[in-house]
């Protein structure tokens, strides 16, 4: 054997995580334990009644939606959108803004409903049963939303997040979006440790009073149809992890313009498109946190939308089930119905299963993930600060100044801190991760064996099968892939080594 | 040892390739983006595939074809599958209806229409022969697609399945059809059964091949339709069924190599956390896996092609379409898992690779309960 051929192959990700190594690195005390069903007890006791009322609310609402408005058309929209990548089912969204499934994150004292992470997965999954591309726009536009509420600038909640829920009442979605994703950056984006090594394009350069940002975006969820996107851009080319910053950027800001929007295979009722950004002028008070912080912002915000995108991937398997279901009691052989017979009945009982052992880890993901944010702003005292800070006030020009100031951003970047400690996010991340891979992968193995097993009729639109299984094959891909998922939960794993 | 060591197997092989390139070459993407309607059927695929010497290449070269072998069939079609699947499963139904209706080249009016398919091969709009086995939906004894009763002298059929190529387009059809008391084979013309087409087929895959619902309220088939019945007309059936699951399992195997060669391609070039992606052992790990997947689906297809025509054949061959496709999707799956957002993408050819596979596991029937219609 040559001296080459012992030179051990580059290990994919680790080199670059000493970190965690450097916590434990003989790899002990692998915190394979009650450490995600710990936070969940915590949960339980922190949690008031109403939040499980609401959820409850949300799920009936989202299924009824589901049942009514989308199911009749998901089909006719996918049809529609392959000829003419253009279409979007506006009219269902204005439907939706019945809802309110757009304020669905939003806090009460901003006019949302208040609902937390798990409202919206839930919400997505009823409407993902229905059809995956719609529960994506609807939950993109919410995690969007959300990005800005990470940054816990009371002027952009105002200014920004405030006329959403306002516009949704007059029955007019305004939509979000987040933009990550660059053309040559793609799985390295998305990890704060990779983003040195990734080759960005997309720059944010200082100018008096703001910023003026330039590059690409590509497979931005949304991209059509948002209004705003939370944007993410380095300030330095030379230092891309140490400047990676998170911007609020206005769809119609002059220098903004949508490239093409994409074929996809499937989601296409959520569309997908480049953004293109040519000197866009962003100002001060639209920086969403301090400089080069972007990835940890990232971090939080996966860890919030990384549960839901596992509850679409379970909406896509129900809806197969479902489907196999009603058909295999429509069918007959020469030994009777079908869902009489043993070979069927087994197999739904084992896809049950899977979806429910799915279902369970985005449900722990999530209600994690929202102790956060009942932390932050769900507690009896934040609440009745805000509600009580008149609205007038926090748009002002002297607030204005006092809120986009460094100080006023670093004191909220404290207080982020604070409220998502290191060890925490690494707990509810790998509980995300795990959401998202089991979630994704059950949508995919799950729609796909029922296509297998339901022949031509899979493609029936009464049976929308092979709709479902191209669309959770997407839920494998957005919001980083399996692969790039599975290294951040080992990264978690390795900086979190204790017993419980 | 490659399987189409014989030299005109190679050959074959050969061929295969230059019709796959053209194909590809000469597919419109705007066009292939629904499934082309029985209208703007692509006749020069079929004529470009005639030129090749492909058209009637397994009929035997009595009736005008070249005798080509069931390991033959396959390396062909395996070649065309890595061009374009569409092209492959109408080669696949085509031949699998011809090397059915050879078996019966004894009766004068079945020679006779054999002959023809040689003979018109090399007109404007060639003889193509379809296939439909709505019988076996769920298992061999199911009556749910097709029932067929003798009255007043000739065969009366009603039902509703899916023909794998639409009526309008081929010449004859073989279709198997079930009384409550026997099998039966007929053979029926095309644009017989054109105006009982329900609507397209809607899959998504499988652009360049039209495919038809048909819905068929008693309609009447003459009794020069009939093949053979009884115990003939079952093995006939079999021998057609491991025909088309040869053809669609080579279709499948040569789909899910070319998806694993971009993949690989793919992985070469595109840099990720600063080093090429197949550099990463996951990647690698998931690439050697496809090849190991794309291996084992064509080692069994051809291992069941080895024997089409022994009595082990179809369960061989049964085996391999089942173990092909769910291998196969897998592998179409985690290719495009490999170029990210890239591969779910129509500008990339990988999900077309993977609707055109879902499609093939259609065209059967219900794929994952073939085992069914198997004895203990």
């Amino acid at each position: 054997m040559s001296e080459n051929q012992l030179k051990p192959e580059p290990t994919t990700a680790f080199d670059s995580i000493e970190s965690a190594l450097e916590t434990n690195p003989t790899y002990s005390d692998f915190p394979f334990s009650w450490g995600e069903v710990d936070t969940l007890f915590e949960l339980a006791r922190l949690y008031p009644a109403s939040y499980f009322r609401k959820l409850k609310e949300i799920r009936e609402k989202a299924r009824e939606f589901s049942d009514k408005i989308i199911r009749p058309r998901a089909v006719e929209i996918d049809r529609k959108v392959k000829f003419d990548h253009n279409y979007f089912a506006w009219d269902i969204m204005k439907e939706a803004c019945k809802y309110r499934f757009f304020s669905l994150i939003i806090p009460e004292a901003f006019e949302g409903i208040g609902a937390g992470v798990l409202h919206m997965a839930a919400m997505a999954e009823e409407l993902a049963a229905g059809c995956a591309g719609i529960a994506s726009t609807i939950g993109v536009h919410s995690a969007g939303v959300c990005c800005c509420l990470i940054s816990l600038d009371a002027y952009i909640l105002e200014k920004y997040i405030r006329p959403v829920a306002q516009a949704e009442k007059r029955g007019e979605p305004i939509l979000w979006g987040g933009a990550v994703t660059e053309p040559w950056a793609g799985t390295d984006i998305w990890d704060e440790d990779f983003l040195e090594k990734a080759k960005v394009v997309t720059f944010a350069k200082k100018v008096p009073g703001g910023y003026k940002l330039s590059g690409r975006k590509c497979f931005i969820s949304n991209g059509s149809v948002a209004r705003y996107f939370a944007l993410t851009a380095a300030l330095d080319p030379k230092a891309v992890r140490e400047s990676w910053t998170g911007f609020l950027v206005d769809a119609q800001s002059p220098g903004f313009s949508v490239g093409r929007v994409e074929h996809k295979m499937g989601q296409r009722g959520g569309p997908a498109a480049e953004l293109i950004l040519e000197d866009v002028f962003v100002p001060d008070e639209c920086k969403l946190g301090i400089d080069g912080k972007g990835g940890w912002y990232i971090s939080i915000y996966l860890a919030g939308s990384r549960g839901p995108v596992g509850a679409i991937g379970i909406g896509c398997a129900r809806r197969s089930l479902e489907c196999l279901i009603e058909w295999a009691k429509q069918k007959k052989t020469s030994q009777g119905r079908l869902i009489d017979q043993q070979a069927i009945q087994l197999t739904i009982a084992r896809m049950a299963n899977e979806i429910a052992a799915a279902r369970g880890l985005y449900v722990a993901s999530c209600l994690a993930m929202d102790l956060i944010f009942y932390e932050m702003i769900g507690k009896p005292v934040n609440k009745a600060a805000i509600s009580l800070l008149p609205k007038s006030i926090l748009t002002t020009k002297p607030i204005k100044k006092i809120v986009g100031s460094d100080t006023a951003k670093k004191t909220a970047d404290k207080f982020l801190q604070k409220a998502v400690p290191f060890d925490r996010l690494a707990h509810i991340s790998r509980l995300a991760t795990a959401a998202k891979c089991i979630g994704s992968e059950t949508g995919v193995r799950i729609s796909g064996e029922v296509a297998r097993i339901m022949g031509p009729d899979a493609m029936d639109p009464r049976w929308p099968v092979e709709k479902a299984f191209r669309d959770a094959k997407l839920t494998m891909i957005y919001e980083g892939t399996n692969q790039a998922n599975q290294i951040t939960h080992f990264k978690d794993l390795a900086r979190t080594w204790r017993r419980y | 040892m490659e399987w189409y060591d014989r030299e005109e197997r190679a050959l074959f092989a050969q061929t295969g390739d230059k019709f796959a390139k053209w194909v590809v070459e000469n597919n419109d993407p705007a066009k292939i983006r629904e499934r082309t309607a029985p209208g703007q059927f692509n006749w020069e695929m079929i004529k470009q595939g005639e030129r090749a010497g492909l058209l009637c290449a397994p009929m035997p070269e009595n009736l005008g074809g070249a005798g080509l072998d069931p390991i033959g069939r396959a390396v062909v079609l395996e070649r065309i599958g890595r061009g374009a699947a569409g092209a492959a499963a109408i080669f696949a139904v085509h031949w699998a209806g011809l090397i059915t209706l050879a078996c019966f080249a004894d009766d004068e009016r079945i020679g006779k229409t054999l002959s023809q398919f040689s003979e018109k091969a090399m007109d404007a709009r060639p003889w193509l022969c379809g296939v439909a086995l709505p019988a076996a939906v769920i298992d061999s004894k199911d009556t749910s697609g097709l029932k067929a009763e003798k009255a007043g002298g000739g065969i009366v059929l009603s039902g509703e399945f899916i023909c794998p190529l639409h009526p309008a387009l081929m010449e004859r059809a073989l279709i198997s059809a079930p009384t409550e008391k026997e099998q039966m084979l007929l053979l029926i013309p095309g644009k017989d059964l054109a105006p009982f087409c329900k609507d397209a087929y809607p899959g998504t895959g499988l652009l360049e091949m039209p495919i038809a619902r048909l819905n068929l309220r008693e309609f009447k088939a003459s009794a020069d339709s009939l093949v053979a019945s009884g115990e003939k007309a079952k093995e006939a059936i079999n021998l057609l069924r491991g025909a088309i699951y040869s053809g669609l399992s080579s279709a499948m195997a040569g789909n899910a190599r070319a998806a694993a060669e971009y993949a690989w391609e793919y992985s070469r070039q595109r840099i990720q956390t600063g080093r090429l992606i197949i550099e990463h052992q996951e990647v690698r790990r998931v690439l050697e896996n496809m090849n190991t997947l794309v291996e084992a689906s064509w080692a069994m297809v051809c291992s069941g092609a080895a024997v089409e025509n022994s009595e082990q054949a179809l369960g061989r061959l049964r085996r391999a379409f089942l173990f092909s496709g769910t291998a196969c999707e897998q592998v179409c799956l985690d290719a495009i898992q490999c170029l990210g957002g890239y591969g779910y993408m129509e500008d990339y050819p990988l999900e077309r690779r993977l609707r055109d596979l879902k499609t093939i596991q259609c065209l059967l029937g219900s794929y994952a309960l073939e085992w069914m219609g198997t004895s203990c």
